[in-house]
C-alpha cells in the first residue's frame, strides 16, 4: 500500500464517514473523538509555529515549514472528519505560549519541543486504540512527521537530535 | 509475528548497512551513523522481545559478510549517506504498513514508535546531505 502526501488523509476521509452503520457508532463516534482531539492540537501547533514566525522566535524557513506541516495535517484531519457534526476547536492563545514567546530563545524552543512531544505522544495513543484500520497509516506518518520536528527543534536547540530509540519512549 | 518478523529482518541488515557505510565517514556524520547504528540495534532487541512474547520465534540476523552483496557499490560518502537515506525509508515504509494490518492494542504503539525513531534517523541522515530538516510534512517512506 502507497500513501503519498497529499492523498494519505484524504483517503482516510472515504473511510470514516463510510465506515458500515453496524461497525458499532460507538467505534466510530470514539474515533471521531480521537480525530478531533488530534485536530485541536495540530491547531495548536500550528498557532505556536505561527506566533514564532511572526515574533522571530524560530529562524523564519524553520518556522513557516513547520506551521505548514501542521495547517496540512490539521486540513487532513478536518477532511477525515468531514460529513459529521464537529465541535469547534478552540483557538485561544495559550498564556504558557505568550510566556513562552516572551522569553524567546531557548525557552520557546523547549516550550515547542514539550508540545511536539505530547502531539506524538497523542497520536501513539490515537493508532493504539482507532477501529478504522484505514487511518492507521495516514496518522502514522503524521507521527513519524511530528518525530521529524523533535529532530530540527533540538538541533535548533544545540542537543542530541536524536535522543530515544523509541518515540514515545515508554 | 510474521509482521514483526519482516520488520525484525530489515533491521538486522540495517545494522549491517551502517556497519559497512559507516567506515566510509569521518567526523560528525560518522558520530551519527554510530549512534544510529546502536539505536538500531536497540530496535532490533525490542522486537525480539515483541515476537517472543507472542509466542513466536525471532528471525535470527547473519553475518556482516552475508549482506554485503546485497548493499550497493559504495565509493564515497555520498554513496554512504544514500544508502542510509534508502535504508530508512524502506524501515518507515515497513512498519506504516505493518501498523494498518495489527489489531487495536499495544503492538500498534510499539510499531509506531519504532516507524517515528526511524523518521528521526532518516531526519538525521537528510541533514547530512545538506537537505531541510523535517522536510515532508507527511512523512510515508516512498519518497
Amino acid at each position: 500500500v502507497r500513501i503519498d502526501r497529499r492523498s494519505a488523509l484524504a483517503a482516510a476521509a472515504g473511510s470514516a464517514v463510510l465506515l458500515a452503520p453496524q461497525a458499532a457508532s460507538g467505534q466510530r463516534r470514539n474515533d471521531r473523538d480521537t480525530l478531533e482531539r488530534l485536530l485541536s492540537l495540530e491547531r495548536g501547533l500550528e498557532s505556536l509555529y505561527d506566533a514564532a514566525a511572526r515574533r522571530g522566535a524560530l529562524p523564519s524557513g524553520l518556522a513557516r515549514r513547520l506551521r505548514d506541516h501542521e495547517r496540512l495535517h490539521a486540513e487532513g484531519l478536518e477532511e477525515a472528519l468531514s460529513g459529521g457534526a464537529r465541535a469547534p476547536v478552540a483557538t485561544v492563545p495559550s498564556p504558557a505560549l505568550s510566556l513562552a514567546l516572551e522569553r524567546g530563545g531557548r525557552a520557546f524552543l523547549r516550550f515547542a519541543l514539550a508540545q511536539e512531544t505530547a502531539a506524538v505522544a497523542a497520536y501513539a495513543d490515537a493508532v493504539t486504540r482507532l477501529a478504522d484500520r484505514d487511518l492507521l497509516q495516514p496518522l502514522g506518518s503524521i507521527m513519524a512527521a511530528e518525530g521529524q520536528h523533535l529532530v530540527a527543534l533540538r538541533s535548533e536547540l544545540g542537543v542530541e537530535p536524536l535522543t530515544e530509540p523509541f518515540e514515545p519512549s515508554r | 509475528v510474521g509482521l514483526l518478523n519482516s520488520g525484525l529482518a530489515l533491521e538486522h541488515a540495517t545494522v549491517a548497512a551502517y556497519g559497512a557505510l559507516g567506515t566510509l565517514l569521518d567526523g560528525d556524520a560518522r558520530t551519527a551513523a554510530r549512534e544510529i547504528r546502536e539505536q538500531e540495534r536497540d530496535h532490533v532487541r525490542r522486537l525480539e522481545a515483541a515476537i517472543s512474547g507472542l509466542g513466536g520465534t525471532p528471525v535470527a540476523g547473519r553475518s556482516a559478510r552475508d549482506y554485503a552483496p546485497a548493499f550497493p557499490r559504495l565509493r564515497d560518502a555520498d554513496d554512504a549517506l544514500l544508502l542510509a537515506s534508502d535504508v530508512e525509508e524502506r524501515l518507515v515504509r515497513a512498519y506504516l504498513e505493518a501498523l494498518a494490518e495489527l489489531p487495536a492494542g499495544p503492538l500498534r504503539r510499539t510499531v509506531s514508535g519504532l516507524a517515528t525513531s526511524e523518521s528521526e534517523h532518516l531526519a538525521v541522515v537528510g541533514g547530512l546531505r545538506g537537505e531541510p530538516l523535517a522536510a515532508q510534512a507527511f512523512v510515508t517512506g516512498t519518497s
